[in-house]
Order: C-alpha cells, then sequence, then structure tokens
C-alpha cells in the first residue's frame, strides 16, 4: 500500500499518526537527500548534521502539513534553507553565486559532443571525475543539477525550492550541466 | 543560450543525458543506519506523543458536549427534587386552630379536632369566664383586627385563629366585632361562640382557636402567653386564658396568681 501511495498521500497519514507511512517516506527520499546535502556540503559530519535536521523539521511539523507543492519541493526547500544556513554558519555568508540569477559564461561551453554515442569508460573513474567537476560548480548551479538529479525537480519546482523565478532555474541547470558536460570530455 | 544548451538541458530533464547516467553511477552514497534510526524513532515517538492532530480534537467536541449538558441536566434535575422534597408550609398551621367554622365541625387543624374530640367538654367550661370576658374578649377581639393583612387573611383561612402570637383563645376572638374579619374572632368559648354565632361564626372558630393552643403548648409558654396578654392590656383575655390554664393545670403555680 505504501509503494504505490504518492508522497503527499504518505506524508498527510503520517499527519495523521501513522509512523509506518513516514518510513515509506523517509525510505524514498533518504538517499537523494543525503547526497544532495553531502555534495554541497563537502563533509559527512556536517551533511549527516544537516540531513537530521531536514528530516526533525519534517517530523515536528507533521500536523501543519498541507499539500500545497509536491512533497519533495516541499522536502528540498526544507534542505536548501539549512544548506543557506549552513553557508552562512560555516562561510560567513552566502554565496555569491546565489545572487546571480544569470549564470554567464554557459553558453560558450562547447556542447557539441552532447550528441556523440555512450562511450566505454571506467565508470567508477567517470563518475569520479564527474563529482570533483560538480564540486567546482558554483553553489547555486550545483545546487540547481542536484536538486534535479536528486531531487527528480522539474525546472519550476527548482524555483519554488530555492526562491528564485523559473528562467534563473533554468539558467542555472543549463550552466550546471554544460559545465559537467565538458568534463565529461574531458574523461573520455 | 544556444540551441543545443537548450537541447542537452531538455534531454537531461529527461533523464537521458550522459551527465545524468554518469552521475547516477557515481551517486551511491546513503545515510549510515544508525541516523536512520534515529531519524524513524524521533518520528514515532512524535507519533506517539501526539497520535492525532489537533484539527482531529474536533471530534471530541461532540461527545464532550454531550457529557457536558447530561451532567448539567442530572444535576439541574437532583436539584428540582430536592428542593420538591422540602416543606413548603411552615409549622405554622399548627398554631391555628383548625378552621372551626360553625358549619364545619371538622377543623383543617387535626390536632384541634382532635383535642376538641378529646374534650369536648373542656371548651363547655371555658364558657363560663367566657360569659365574662366576654365583653372584654370583644374588645380584646378588636386587637387582632390592627394585624397586619396577612393575619386578617390566614384567619379568613382558619377563622378560628387568633392573632398569631396570641395563645389565648380569647385572643383576637372577643374582638371579631372589630375591623377584623369575623374570621380572627375565634371565641375561645362556646358562650361567645352562642352569643356570636348567628353574626361572626368565626368566634366558634376562635374559640377553639384556643383548645388547640392550649393543647400544643406547654404549661410555661401559656403562662407566658397570659402575661403577653396582660401586657398588651388585654386584661379579659389574659383572664379567660388563665381560667383554663388552672382548668388544665390546677396544681401548677401560676406566678403572680390573680386568684
Amino acid at each position: 500500500m505504501a509503494r504505490d501511495a504518492s508522497d503527499e498521500d504518505l506524508m498527510l497519514r503520517y499527519r495523521d499518526g501513522d509512523a509506518a507511512a513516514f518510513e515509506a517516506l523517509y525510505a524514498r527520499h533518504k538517499g537523494g537527500l543525503y547526497r544532495y546535502i553531502l555534495r554541497q556540503c563537502g563533509n559527512w559530519a556536517h551533511a549527516e548534521e544537516l540531513f537530521q535536521e531536514v528530516w526533525m523539521s519534517l517530523i515536528r511539523a507533521r500536523n501543519r502539513y498541507r499539500v500545497e507543492a509536491k512533497f519533495a519541493t516541499y522536502l528540498y526547500r526544507v534542505a536548501h534553507n539549512r544548506v543557506i544556513d549552513y553557508y552562512r554558519r560555516e562561510k560567513g555568508r552566502v554565496p555569491f553565486s546565489f545572487d546571480e540569477e544569470d549564470c554567464a559564461g554557459a553558453e560558450n561551453i562547447a556542447a557539441g559532443e552532447t550528441d556523440q554515442p555512450e562511450r566505454q569508460a571506467a565508470g567508477r573513474e567517470q563518475a569520479a571525475r564527474l563529482l570533483e567537476a560538480l564540486a567546482r560548480l558554483p553553489e547555486a548551479q550545483r545546487e540547481a543539477f542536484l536538486l534535479h538529479e536528486e531531487g527528480g525537480l522539474s525546472v519550476e519546482e527548482i524555483a519554488a525550492a530555492t526562491g528564485v523565478d523559473r528562467e534563473a532555474a533554468k539558467s542555472r541547470l543549463r550552466y550546471a550541466l554544460a559545465k559537467l558536460r565538458e568534463s565529461l570530455r574531458e574523461t573520455l | 543560450m544556444s540551441e543545443r544548451d537548450d537541447k542537452a538541458l531538455t534531454q537531461a530533464l529527461g533523464g537521458g543525458s550522459e551527465v545524468s547516467r554518469v552521475y547516477r553511477e557515481g551517486a551511491r552514497d546513503e545515510p549510515p543506519a544508525g541516523l536512520d534510526d534515529a531519524i524513524l524513532a524521533a518520528a514515532r515517538r512524535e507519533v506517539a506523543a501526539r497520535p492525532k492532530p489537533a484539527r482531529a480534537l474536533h471530534s471530541w467536541y461532540l461527545p464532550v458536549s454531550i457529557a457536558a449538558a447530561l451532567v448539567v441536566s442530572v444535576t439541574l434535575t437532583l436539584l428540582v427534587v430536592e428542593r420538591g422534597e422540602e416543606p413548603l408550609v411552615p409549622a405554622v398551621p399548627r398554631l391555628v386552630p383548625p378552621s372551626e367554622t360553625p358549619a364545619s365541625q371538622p377543623s383543617p387543624q387535626p390536632a384541634p379536632e382532635t383535642q376538641r374530640a378529646a374534650r369536648p367538654k373542656e371548651t363547655v367550661p371555658a364558657v363560663t369566664p367566657q360569659t365574662k370576658p366576654a365583653p372584654a374578649q370583644r374588645q380584646v377581639a378588636k386587637k387582632p383586627t390592627a394585624e397586619p393583612k396577612p393575619f386578617a387573611d390566614e384567619a379568613a383561612a382558619h377563622p378560628a385563629t387568633g392573632t398569631a402570637s396570641d395563645l389565648s383563645p380569647s385572643s383576637g376572638a372577643m374582638r371579631g366585632g372589630g375591623a377584623a374579619s369575623p374570621a380572627t374572632e375565634a371565641a375561645p368559648a362556646q358562650p361567645m361562640l352562642r352569643e356570636r354565632a348567628a353574626g361572626q361564626p368565626a368566634m366558634k372558630s376562635m374559640d377553639r382557636a384556643g383548645t388547640p393552643e392550649k393543647d400544643t403548648l406547654p404549661p410555661e409558654k401559656w403562662l407566658e402567653k397570659i402575661a403577653e396578654l396582660r401586657r398588651q392590656g388585654r386584661i379579659a383575655e389574659a383572664e379567660a386564658s388563665l381560667a383554663e390554664f388552672k382548668k388544665r393545670y390546677p396544681g401548677y403555680a401560676v406566678p403572680g396568681e390573680r386568684n
């Protein structure tokens, strides 16, 4: 039953006292959320701490939960806020990339190889390089990519989760993809 | 933005980009099991602490309201029942001689009736003294006429009644000729009743008024009433009452004997 239920239904059931519904919801999103946070913090301890804070926020606010958006959007909005708080705490400020709504220079990145067929390469090595490239991305673009890949959010949902307009979210995501594609070409 | 970028974005959003594939191969990090356990335990604790959200409390409103209404209803019912058991009529009627209208031998007051039945003759001896104080009694009876209206009303209901505080059968009874209603003039003695029976049937009842008082009051109280009559100037009544007293309690030492 829980397997077929939507995220929103599970959260509503948890709100009404069904702890098992929360367990199912947690199982669905724990990996993606964890990696989303980990890729931005770059620190296991901090990532686990933020990860727990996000879920505890949901648990404490269960009585106030209302289906106003997709559950994943709600979840990653909470996570985004925790990450921003982390930046303020650890770095003293919010990264500048979050203030840039337009990612200049993305169009300069060669994108011709996107049509190339899949290359046989050391999967782990390629992935590792990709992760390294991901870590080098500006925070805002990195987040947009992670929200898409780990949270499964659309451009509109990314915009809602991060508090920017659709074009800004689209720009960030496009920039991130372009940069990561470039890094893949380098590994090939 | 270039069309290639748009195409790449669209492809990525569709999950078909190379970047997405490679990323998914490397994205294997999972939270530690201990962290999972802690979070799930917290979720269960939250449910245990507050099993139902606030909005569910509304479902309790109806049964609580019904219970409260039942409690209030039962309480009010019990109060009404308890009050209903309380006597509404004070003991005053005891002092009121039976409504001994000449027409109605039976008195509303069982005690007086009993008394009369027991000692019907007692009223006869009272005739003698009553003859004397008849006029006085009559005069004295006027005093009750000055009684406040409540007395008059009571006397109307119980014609044999004299003054409420008057123990002497003569009190008030003889004054039936006064402003007081005839009911107030319950002649203590039959002679008085005979004299005025025609026009003052209440006198007869007044006559009997003394009987119950004589029978109900202890000697000391009776004497106190006699003394009160004297203080009020109702000498005739006092004398008549005293006579009755002596007949009732021949051996009783009367203070300030007037013999």
